[in-house]
């Protein structure tokens, strides 16, 4: 279970001065503070697959990062399972999994297979478990011809398909995807997506997903929290909010939510 | 045991795809050795037996183990891969794992330094051979320039690290990774050794670090030390290295709560 409360995240930035100020600025710097994340809080049940939607620099990312133990909350509290992330221990590290749409964790000069192996070691899997492990996550995901291929010749989806097999290969609990089908073709995009469900409805794993494509969150999630300007301004079932709107789209709708606060 | 095992075998994979830089770059690096031979061929022809303690043999063999130590030990490369992942926010990837951070960068370390070890080793046995007249063989403590070796090692890895950890506070590091590669240079003793600075100087060095990532391996191969010496060094290395290492940890554990991940 994942519990957040009050969660805030500021962070402090460095300014770029103007050339005017260019000299000045070699000897005291100046900052501004952002609030990327301003009290939020919910909670997710195990097992269940929840949205974080919201615009660019709405705060999803920061939340998600807070949530995996990447960074340390400026107020507030985590918890994922008991554990609290940011003290990144090695049982928590365990039962969980990150993709990050725009950032790899293969190594793009070898294979994806070398970089399983590597991986699959550092959870303590035996060759046998990592062998096994990766032949049916790769013939689900339909690359199992492409294991031996250099990371950086792969394309695009195929390449977060490898991704999602790295992260799922210790059978993460929680399992945190960031705008995981970016970039992707629709046939890859609805892959994905398949397979991501397949995924939680076998191995009751929490799942929270941040994405820009409404069709990812639509499909797989009946819970959203959408978040602007780093606070929740709903969190609630698809459904609920499918019935008191007027629009039929789902897109539609959370683009009416959106401009709704930004009219504000 | 089991990871070190899977680093080697990813960065053997890696190793392959550069194979001849690494190659190009020993043997170019060859060449300014070529010219300390003619160098202090020219400067002992005037007669002198003993320069700084060092016979015309020693010298040459000075020069040919500095460059060969000087390559291994070389940290630079990670020094800068740490830097640009958290400038680039890659290094969520090491934090995630349940090894820790330094534990598996390490690793990776370590394993490519073998990997490099194994290759250039007989290139340079070879190159020994062919400029054998010049060459001092006779090692007298080559048990202890084993140990000395090693903690050079770690030494140079720690500070790296560190230097490579800063970049979570000012952000770039190049300037200063330049300033230090330099003074280490000379204050490591792999300009000129560090017997032909004046004594004062010499002494002064004794406090710092860097004298023990390169010269004291080094002098002790040479055989200049005397055992109660040998011992002295080695056990001050060994100082140095529990403090940099408590220095890394408390450094580690303060960047990367610091560390924000903004915008990436």
């Amino acid at each position: 279970m994942i519990s957040v409360n009050h969660l805030c995240k500021t962070y402090k930035v460095r300014q770029q001065t103007s050339s005017k100020n260019i000299l000045k600025s070699l000897f005291k710097s100046e900052y501004r503070y952002v609030k990327a994340v301003q009290d939020i809080s919910f909670e997710i049940e195990q097992g269940e697959m929840a949205g974080l939607i919201g615009l660019n620099g709405a705060g999803k990312t920061t939340t998600l990062k807070m949530m995996a133990g990447l960074i340390h909350p400026s107020e507030g509290t985590v918890t994922v399972n008991g554990f609290t992330p940011h003290e990144l221990k090695k049982e928590f590290l365990k039962k969980i999994g990150l993709v990050m749409g725009n950032k790899s964790q293969l190594w793009w000069d070898i294979s994806a297979y070398d970089s399983f192996e590597l991986e699959g070691q550092i959870y303590g899997l035996t060759l046998k478990q990592i062998e096994e492990r990766v032949a049916d996550l790769s013939d689900l995901l339909d690359v199992k011809e492409l294991l031996r291929v250099p990371v950086r010749k792969l394309s695009l989806g195929e390449r977060m398909k490898m991704e999602l097999i790295l992260v799922l290969l210790h059978e993460p609990s929680v399992l945190f995807l960031d705008e995981p089908t970016i970039g992707l073709d629709i046939i890859s995009q609805k892959k994905l997506r398949d397979f991501v469900k397949k995924y939680n409805c076998e191995k009751k794993s929490t799942t929270i997903i941040t994405s820009h494509n409404m069709k990812d969150v639509e499909e797989l999630c009946k819970r959203i929290i959408v978040i602007d300007h780093g606070t929740v301004i709903y969190d609630g079932l698809i459904e609920n909010l499918k019935k008191y709107s007027k629009e039929s789209d789902f897109e539609e709708i959370v683009a009416k939510l959106l401009q709704g606060t930004q009219g504000q | 045991m089991r990871i070190q095992k899977a680093a080697f075998k990813l960065k053997l994979s890696e190793f392959t795809i550069y194979r001849s830089n690494v190659f190009l770059n020993f043997f170019f690096g060859c060449v300014p050795l070529l010219v300390q031979i003619f160098l202090w061929k020219a400067i002992y022809g005037n007669g002198l037996e003993r320069i700084g303690g060092y016979s015309y043999k020693q010298m040459i063999t000075y020069y040919v183990l500095t460059f060969l130590c000087s390559e291994i030990l070389d940290a630079r490369d990670n020094t800068v891969k740490m830097s640009e992942m958290i400038q680039d926010g890659q290094i969520h990837n090491y934090l995630l794992k349940p090894i820790g951070f330094l534990s598996l960068n390490y690793k990776l370390y370590q394993a490519e330094k073998m990997i490099y070890l194994l290759n250039v080793g007989i290139p340079f046995l070879v190159f020994c051979l062919a400029i054998h007249k010049f060459i001092y063989w006779k090692a007298y403590n080559l048990l202890f320039f084993v140990i000395s070796f090693c903690l050079a090692f770690v030494l140079k890895y720690m500070i790296g690290c560190i230097l490579g950890l800063i970049t979570t506070w000012v952000e770039e590091i190049t300037g200063l990774l330049d300033l230090l590669n330099n003074v280490e240079k000379f204050l490591s003793g792999s300009l000129i050794p560090l017997t032909l600075l004046p004594s004062g100087l010499n002494m002064a060095l004794s406090f710092f670090p860097f004298k023990y990532t390169l010269f004291v391996p080094v002098d002790i191969y040479m055989g200049n030390m005397k055992s109660q010496d040998m011992g002295i060094s080695i056990g001050i290395q060994a100082v140095w290295c529990i403090v940099l290492g408590l220095v890394l940890i408390i450094l580690k554990n303060e960047a990367f709560k610091k560390y924000s991940g903004y915008g990436s």
